[in-house]
């Protein structure tokens, strides 16, 4: 089938050319020359239907323009998209026309109905959109605190080789394609990481074109609802992404004993830290603790040491210690600290991460959320 | 030709003091665009080539403060921003994404990494102006802000800078020990930093962002999160190690409050200058509670070269750039004064001496009557007296004292004989301008 169309409508095409050419032709050289005119006139002696052929138009429009008639210019380019919504011509050159003015803004939603005038390409302009603003999120999120990043859906676009139709299942490939995560060492107040997403396709159903008068990529389209996210949606993923996984130790409340050695863990490290007794102070965070920031342990130790023996004395003190279950074990700790020492007093927010050890609770992170003082 | 001049200054102008800093993205982006289009007026086009000029200059002078610096991050931003306004965002976005790699606490290059992302496809008509930020809460919007004000205190510094040739008030002679002197501008968010070149004279080396005082103004109480206007020198250095994070990598203390301070009855303590926190690499323009704050990799880059109880730090609300002749004739005036003061007081003519005092004199438990009766009972055991002034620093100050008068700052190493007394000692006058001339003001001990 494909291999005689090609002929066919290379000929129609060589016989309508022919036809064509001198006018159109002519009017191309009187433009090139700067005639504008000249081109006005040409164009004005062709028959009533093929002044306004899409060809036409276009010339017309930029010969109104060339002779300084801006406003005809655009009300010519506006029939030509009124006529023939489907060609993208008549929104670019009415586009580049109001650019000269400074009309931008208008300018671009015409470029953007242009995109738009082709399904298929009107979905892959939407699917840019949404990774530049994934991208830009990004890189917000690391300015900022952004919160809940949504991951990002795509539409997809299929292509079948048989004739008619058809809705492929819906794809689910479990691709990460962008998510906000956010590298902790990058940004230190930045939200926690966000599980990834399948990513729900939107299938297009491809109609072989009808021999002749096919447009580039004139594509029947066919658009189907996305199905719903496969997944729990990732904003209730409170801090750990891998944790979704569990079915729920993380909504069940805290036993009566657990809160209790939390409690003393927290008053310990405290105690420690105020009787400046750095093994102790130590021992509370787990093996290998970093603060972020790419600080090795071995630094991270020796920093501490440092501070916890330079001041002649130290008081800390925690208040309004709250507890919330993490997922995994892992204990998540707000509270208020109030530091004071011999050379420096500050009140801070505090967020701490604490996992149970060998029976022990220890510190996995900390964090200071706002300083109050 | 005039007004077409003043035209492009009022379009850089508002595209760097009005709001928007990429507000003159757009233009030069119809410009661009306009080209082999439809014709535009020609003084427009004036504008426009002009305006490319400047920008070229600009652009020209950051790369050779990159050639000189590669790890200078502000002139990596302010090339992103100034390529983007010029319309070239490729390579603005190249540019951008090198310096978020390198710098990754640098949170104002990543809101404008993801300003220029978005622009591909969107309006964005200023730092994080745009419709995926503008649902943020108030929390996110005036950090936002704060981010906004830091980039336009960058643009405007670089943008504004100084003519060639110039020399600031402040700074008039440094010692031959000093080897770096600094001014701070609060308006301009600007550290200038220089060396002692021949003669005293102070020499630009290099200028930096700071943060200072949440709140704009003089300090004057304890508290009142103001950075204090005056003359001051560091005191001494605070390690890394003895600090807590948020002072980042060091700590200069400054000597706030100073004689005049404490004469005027300015409260407060703990000015210093000091390195950010490490989370950040730098912050916001408004943000410390009255000390100047550097980011830590420009702080490490001058810390080496600060001398405790040598290192004067000029703090001031703008810096008056004075043309060098202006300058040499303040310089000259002053010094001429403490001669005068020296071979007055070397003359033992004490009562011509005395005079050089003004009314409202202070010293170390002196007032000028008390001064005086001890000056002329001294004068009678005096056969002869010797008195030679070296290791001269000469500042003007930058705001003038409670009554309205402008004030120096001298210090000096004194050498003084006599029949029957000898002594070398470091001295600190203050001198205020009153009718007949400087007066001495305050008399003691550096």
């Amino acid at each position: 089938m494909r291999t005689w169309s090609k002929p066919v409508l290379l000929g129609g095409l060589l016989i309508a050319s022919l036809a064509a050419a001198e006018p159109i032709d002519t009017v191309r050289a009187q433009l090139s020359d700067g005639d504008y005119s000249a081109a006005l006139a040409t164009l004005g002696a062709l028959p009533a239907a093929r002044q306004n052929s899409v060809a036409a138009m276009l010339l017309h429009a930029e010969a109104l323009a060339g002779a300084g008639e801006r406003a005809a210019a655009e009300a010519r380019l506006r029939q030509l998209i009124s006529d023939h919504p489907e060609r993208p011509e008549g929104y670019n050159n009415l586009a580049s026309l109001l650019v000269g003015q400074g009309r931008l803004e208008e300018a671009r939603s015409l470029l953007e109905q242009a995109l738009r005038s082709n399904e298929p390409y009107a979905t892959v302009y939407d699917n840019l959109l949404r990774i530049n603003e994934q991208i830009a999120r990004r890189s917000y999120a690391r300015a900022l605190v952004l919160k809940q990043e949504k991951p990002l859906q795509l539409q997809a676009l299929t292509y079948t080789e048989q004739g008619d139709t058809q809705v492929s299942g819906t794809g689910g490939q479990a691709e990460p394609v962008v998510t906000a995560a956010i590298e902790a060492e990058a940004a230190p107040r930045a939200p926690s990481t966000t599980p990834d997403v399948s990513l729900p396709l939107e299938n297009l159903v491809y109609e072989p074109p009808a021999a002749a008068a096919a447009p580039p990529v004139a594509v029947a389209v066919e658009p189907a609802l996305p199905p719903p996210p496969p997944a729990a949606p990732p904003e209730t993923a409170a801090s750990d992404g891998a944790a979704a996984t569990v079915a729920s130790p993380a909504e069940s409340a805290l036993s009566e004993e657990a809160e209790a050695a939390l409690h003393q863990a927290l008053t310990g490290w405290a105690a420690a830290w105020s009787a400046q007794d750095v093994e102790r102070y130590l021992a509370s965070y787990s093996d290998g603790y970093s603060p972020g920031n790419g600080v090795s342990h071995a630094r991270w130790r020796k920093q501490r040491r440092a501070r916890l023996t330079r001041p002649e004395w130290i008081r800390v003190a925690l208040e309004d210690i709250e507890l919330q279950p993490a997922g995994e074990g892992a204990v998540l700790v707000t509270c208020i600290q109030r530091y004071t020492a011999s050379n420096y007093r500050d009140v801070s927010r505090k967020q701490l991460i604490l996992r149970i050890h060998s029976g022990q609770w220890l510190i996995h992170s900390e964090q200071t959320l706002e300083m109050l003082s | 030709m005039v007004s077409r001049f003043t035209r492009v200054l009022l379009l850089l102008s508002c595209a760097v003091c009005g709001a928007l800093v990429y507000a003159a993205q757009l233009q030069q982006q119809t410009d661009a665009m306009a080209v082999g289009g439809v014709t535009r007026e020609a003084d427009l086009q004036a504008i426009g080539r002009q305006q490319e000029q400047l920008y070229r200059d600009a652009l020209a002078r950051l790369d050779s403060r990159l050639a000189a610096h590669p790890e200078d991050y502000e002139a990596s931003l302010l090339k992103g921003l100034l390529l983007f306004k010029s319309g070239a965002s490729g390579e603005a976005m190249g540019v951008l994404e090198q310096l978020t790699r390198r710098a990754p606490r640098f949170h104002l290059a990543h809101l404008v990494m993801g300003d220029l992302v978005l622009a591909r496809t969107q309006s964005v008509t200023d730092i994080g102006h745009n419709a995926l930020l503008a649902a943020g809460d108030e929390g996110q919007q005036s950090e936002l802000a704060r981010l906004r004000q830091e980039a336009e205190a960058r643009l405007r510094a670089f943008l504004d800078s100084i003519p060639q040739g110039r020399l600031p008030r402040a700074l008039l002679t440094l010692e031959p020990t000093t080897r770096r002197a600094i001014v701070v501008d609060k308006s301009s968010h600007r550290l200038y930093l220089f060396e002692r070149a021949a003669d005293g004279v102070p020499l630009l080396l290099k200028d930096y962002y700071v943060s200072t005082g949440k709140l704009p103004g003089n300090k004057s109480l304890k508290g009142d999160l103001r950075t204090p206007e005056g003359v001051y020198f560091i005191t001494r250095h605070i390690p890394d190690e003895k600090l807590p994070d948020k002072y980042g990598i060091g700590a200069f203390p400054m000597n706030y409050p100073n004689e005049l301070d404490r004469r005027e009855g300015k409260t407060g303590y703990g000015i210093w200058l000091h390195g950010t926190d490490f989370s950040y690499y730098s912050r916001p323009p408004l943000d410390s509670e009255g000390c100047v704050v550097l980011p830590n990799l420009d702080l490490q880059a001058l810390s080496a070269t600060l001398q405790p109880g040598n290192t004067p730090i000029v703090v001031t609300e703008r810096v008056e750039w004075l043309e060098r002749a202006q300058w040499q004739a303040l310089r000259q005036e002053l010094t001429e004064a403490l001669e005068s003061w020296r071979r007055d007081w070397a003359s033992g003519d004490v009562e011509r001496y005395l005079e050089h005092y003004s009314g409202d004199f202070w010293a170390k438990g002196h007032n000028k009557v008390s001064w005086s009766q001890r000056k002329r009972r001294i004068a009678v055991g005096k056969r002869f007296q010797e008195v030679s002034l070296s290791n001269l620093a000469l500042f003007h100050y930058p705001t003038t004292d409670s009554k309205g008068r402008e004030i120096a700052v001298a210090n000096f190493r004194q050498d003084y004989r006599s029949n029957n007394y000898n002594g070398v000692m470091r001295k600190r006058l203050y001198l205020a301008r009153e009718e007949g001339g400087w007066r001495v003001l305050y008399e003691g001990r550096q």
